[in-house]
């Protein structure tokens, strides 16, 4: 089955700013895909589509889901997003909180407040749970909101700079912690290592349209992806 | 303890809406209240300091006024400043002195979803924006030496930056909103501590704040 179709995108921002044109993009499940690109070329803006929060000219299917306003709540249920400013991914005051809302309605609260604490063990961060996610530093704050999403056990994850601003140990977790994971997942990310240790395609961004899609040996080979990576 | 907390929150705030009679003991007890709230809530005083900040502003609006040709000086309109800064410091106070715990403890109260959902916003974006005011006024020093004059133009371009960066926020909150509980309800597992500190706190404020409303309305001359 394909996880995500996207055909004939278009998008511009009102300040008629074109973001996004004709993109066409097909993803099969289980695929992990980094989206690269340079600065400007529209990944956040695409991200932002498939999450169903822009609402561009085009089609967009979503694991079988097609985009429509009834449909936008069973696609927000199966995707779980990392923007890229994360500091307002947060909505709780404290971070076990913070995780708890991602978990299944039918635990008690308790219960909740418990599988919140292992998730936090899971990336090192228990000593925070009642911190506010706001005191904590940028690559923390990344890991904690990486945790909010994960919780929730999402079919499709959308990743946008999953690691900026994480140390190398952490960097090298989290990529480890992903590629573990069976999940669809679409990275737009400008490192090699995402490339390299985790993607299993990837898909080049240019002007707002993807110029190019390869299997991660393919692409490792070509000298336009490599130049788009540090 | 958080009831217990709540409950002398709440008397301290009706403390200073009663009609003062006794204008020395009230002024008295209300700033003495109040500082043990700030202490055992443990608030540095330069974090006190900043989130004050606004009341300076809103004092000297208020002092342009008062010496307006035509407006009349009096002492009520004095103690009616007096209250205002004073509610102001003891919400503020009570922010950190019952603490997250408190605060979710509160909400856990509250059975319509988007009220809290408000009150997490509303709480969120004035942490966020007091962290961005000191991250402006350090990049501000890191950028620009000031001297004397240059001064003025920190608020020029500063205060706008920032209040644009806040209004922009709101989008960005409205999309975690929007991906993260799309049906979901917020649950809350509030956490009950108990501290020597809090419950010797809540008891001096409780029976002062007590006492002095007891003597401000009953009008007794000391
Ligand atoms: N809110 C906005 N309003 C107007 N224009 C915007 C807005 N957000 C982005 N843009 C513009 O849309 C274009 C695409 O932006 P986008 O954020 O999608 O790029 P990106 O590929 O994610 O870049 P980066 O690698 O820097 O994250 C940019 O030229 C940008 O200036
Ligand atoms: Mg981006």
């Amino acid at each position: 089955m394909d996880a995500l179709v996207i055909k004939n995108l278009s998008y511009s921002y009102l300040d008629g700013k074109i973001a996004l044109s004709n993109v066409n993009l097909t993803i099969q499940e289980g695929h992990r895909v980094a989206l690269i690109g340079e600065n400007g070329s529209g990944k956040s803006t695409l991200l932002l589509h498939i999450n169903g929060l822009l609402d561009g000219q085009g089609f967009i299917e979503v694991m079988g889901i097609r985009r429509a306003k009834k449909n936008i709540k069973a696609i927000r249920h199966s995707i779980g997003c990392l923007f890229n400013p994360v500091e307002y991914q947060f909505i709780m005051p404290d971070l076990a909180h913070d995780i708890m809302i991602s978990l299944p309605e039918h635990l008690s609260d308790k219960e909740k407040y418990n599988a919140a604490l292992q998730w936090l063990k899971k990336f090192n961060l228990e000593q925070y749970a009642t911190s506010s996610p706001l005191e904590l530093s940028s690559g923390e704050m990344k890991k904690a909101a990486l945790a909010g999403i994960l919780a929730r056990e999402p079919a499709f994850l959308l990743l946008d700079e999953p690691l900026n601003n994480l140390d190398r140990a952490s960097a090298f977790e989290i990529l480890k912690l992903l590629s573990l994971m069976t999940q669809t997942m679409l990275i737009a990310t400008h490192r090699c290592i995402v490339a390299e240790k985790l993607a299993t395609h990837v898909a080049v961004m240019k002007n707002g349209s993807i110029t190019g899609y390869y299997n991660v040996k393919k692409a490792l080979s070509l000298k336009e992806v490599k130049e788009l990576l540090i | 303890m958080h009831i217990a907390k709540l409950a002398a929150f709440f008397l301290l705030l009706f403390h200073t809406l009663i009609p003062a009679q006794n204008l020395q003991l009230y002024v008295v007890v209300s700033i003495f209240l109040t500082l043990i709230m700030i202490y055992s809530g443990g608030m540095p005083s330069t974090a006190l300091f900043f989130k004050n900040i606004p009341m300076f502003f809103f004092a000297a609006v208020f002092f342009v006024f008062m010496f307006f040709p035509g407006m009349t000086l009096s002492a009520d309109k004095f103690l009616t400043l007096f209250k205002i800064i004073l509610i102001f410091n003891i919400s503020l106070a009570a922010s950190s002195w019952l603490g997250r715990g408190g605060f979710l403890f509160c909400l856990k109260f509250i059975s319509v979803q988007r009220l809290k959902l408000f009150l997490l916003l509303l709480s969120r974006s004035l942490a966020s924006f007091e962290r961005n005011v000191r991250a402006a006024a350090v990049g501000v020093q890191l950028r620009i030496e000031l001297t004397g004059k240059q001064k003025l133009l920190v608020p020029k371009y500063y205060v706008r930056n920032l209040i644009m960066k806040e209004l922009y926020s709101f989008q960005h909150s409205q999309a975690a909103l929007a991906s993260r509980l799309y049906d979901h309800n917020v649950t809350i597992y509030a956490r009950n501590g108990f501290a020597v500190k809090d419950l010797l706190s809540v008891c001096v404020m409780a029976s002062a704040a007590f006492a002095d409303i007891f003597i401000q309305t009953a009008n007794i001359k000391i």
